[in-house]
């Protein structure tokens, strides 16, 4: 195989911070517990922040190192920390009740894996191999994100799913190079600002449903249930 | 040649030795953190040293199975320490009449006999713990399949002494993800298949709760000795795999020459120190899992040990 040569330990270690990610992203559809998911969530984004750091090291792009700060600072720290405050004053029941079981999602998982591994590495075959082999895997990082949002009813676990798939964005976009500063500050910003939102709406359901089922949500439409 | 041979026994000499130090240290260890005192590091061996020279009781009922299966059980991890790679880098005299999926068998066969011993004697608690140890095992058995499959495609080889040289050189294999992932199902298929925290209470008294001591409870005497340190062996082994082929291929003599050979003593004896300093953290912060959970605690390592492959094929 032509790209095995420019394994170096650089490469490598870059790799073992996205497979990581990959990992952690799977602690996280194992967790049955919404404190213990947040802070799987932080875990996720401390790696990620790692993987960032890295990169910024080895693509000598300073820049990188502000990114890794913010997923550090607000991924890692402050969304957990809000959204554990926000289960504890709405008084939430701290289980968390799954579409289908945990081990079926897990194998549904591995499916996402193999198929983002299978689709990535082909397309992007003459393009830089860190970046190549990272998008792979962070696209496994966006399609398990996406797999938790579905399989979850709590609204909780699909904001951490959804914070978990913009960790494998942030994390493909950095594998590339010469992403501008510029944008990644918007984007980290848009996701504080989805936050935000994403918080009063479930302050809102909380308050006219009683609860952050989303199953909920179906009655008040007239739907089934 | 001779020497060979030589270092090769004195391999299995280190596991038969300081096995039952490995558990000492960890119940100290363990007592330690719950901020009590704890039996001396060198109770397992006086443990032993007592039940050799006590007499044995032996049910009229139990058949021949039941004598045996101590002895099968101690020869198991003694007959695996031959192959793998506990002091040298370079294979030794028998290192090729098994690979590691032989090692694996071997081990299930004491295991097995133990299992049938403990069905043998119409002990109602030995037939439950009989049963859920067989649980766990036909559930770390896809995990345990998948994980050495991967390794030996890695390697190009089922032979330990391969395997461990193709992670250290260069030290970039390291680092692979897939490697990552294949040590993180690994270390949970050794807390499944020792009895530790998260899947049973090694320590535990409660005979209902038991998952993999309640086989011998029904052994006295010598038989029981056999038993415990042949627990206390596997989990050595199994220990000694884990660091000296994947963990940690480093500090074991590269020559043939005595003094490195006894070098390398200190340095496993230290890595399996530090794995230990592990082990007591994983087991004094979790809580034992509900029976029906533990189908979901080797799933998630059976996933890893999947994505380990999948990362690997497409040659990442």
């Amino acid at each position: 195989m032509p790209w095995v040569d420019t394994h170096g330990l650089s490469f490598d270690i870059a790799h073992m911070l996205a497979g990581l990610l990959v990992l952690v992203s799977f602690m996280m559809l194992y967790q049955d517990r919404l404190t213990a998911l947040l802070h799987v969530l932080g875990l996720h984004a401390f790696v990620l922040a790692l993987s960032v750091a890295w990169q910024a090291h080895i693509q000598d792009a300073p820049h990188l190192y502000i990114t890794a700060g913010i997923a550090l600072a607000f991924k890692a720290i402050l969304i957990p920390y809000a959204l554990r405050r926000m289960v504890f004053q709405m008084g939430l029941h701290r289980e968390i009740e799954t579409v289908g079981g945990i081990g079926i999602t897990m194998l549904a998982g591995i499916a996402l894996v193999a198929l983002s591994l299978e689709v990535m590495l082909p397309v992007t075959a003459h393009t830089d191999p860190v970046a190549r082999e990272d998008i792979a895997l962070a696209l496994s990082v966006v399609l398990i994100g996406l797999l938790m949002m579905v399989t979850r009813r709590n609204a909780i676990s699909q904001v951490v799913g959804f914070m978990s798939l913009e960790n494998g964005i942030n994390l493909a976009a950095t594998g590339a190079r010469g992403m501008p500063l510029v944008v990644e500050i918007s984007v980290a910003f848009s996701i504080l600002i989805a936050f935000i939102v994403v918080g009063v709406f479930l302050f809102r359901i909380r308050e006219r449903f009683d609860t952050v089922d989303v199953g909920a949500l179906d009655r008040s439409r007239g739907g089934e249930k | 040649m001779l020497e060979r041979i030589l270092y090769n026994l004195l391999q299995v000499a280190i596991v038969v030795g300081f096995a039952p130090l490995a558990e000492g240290v960890t119940t100290r260890l363990k007592e330690i953190l719950q901020s009590k005192r704890g039996p001396s590091i060198f109770q397992p061996y006086r443990d032993l040293w007592k039940l050799l020279h006590k007499d044995e009781v032996v049910s009229d009922y139990a058949s021949w199975i039941f004598r045996t299966a101590p002895y099968v059980a101690f020869v198991a991890p003694v007959f695996v320490a031959l192959l793998i790679p506990v002091l040298t880098r370079y294979p030794l005299e028998f290192a090729f009449m098994g690979d590691m999926l032989g090692g694996g068998f071997i081990l299930a066969l004491g295991g097995f006999f133990t299992t049938l011993a403990a069905v043998d004697t119409g002990n109602p608690y030995g037939p439950m713990g009989a049963s859920r140890t067989r649980m766990v095992g036909f559930l770390a058995e896809p995990v345990f399949i998948v994980v050495f499959l991967t390794v030996s495609f890695v390697a190009g080889s089922t032979i330990p002494y391969i395997v461990q040289t193709h992670w250290s050189t260069p030290i970039a294999n390291f680092f692979e993800p897939s490697h990552i992932l294949l040590l993180i199902a690994f270390l949970m298929l050794i807390l499944a298949e020792d009895g530790r925290i998260p899947v049973d209470n090694p320590s535990g008294l409660f005979e209902l709760a038991m998952i993999d001591r309640s086989k011998g409870l029904e052994y006295s005497g010598r038989s029981a000795a056999l038993i415990k340190w042949a627990g206390a062996m596997k989990f050595f082994v199994l220990i000694t795999i884990f660091l000296n082929v994947l963990v940690t291929p480093w500090g074991l003599a590269a020559t043939a020459a005595p003094i490195d050979v006894l070098v390398a003593i200190p340095c496993v004896l230290l890595k399996v120190f530090l794995f230990i300093l592990v082990l007591v953290y994983i087991e004094s912060s979790l809580a034992k899992l509900r029976l029906f959970r533990i189908t979901e605690f080797l799933g998630a390592a059976f996933v890893i040990s999947v994505v380990a492959m999948i990362t690997r094929l497409s040659a990442i």
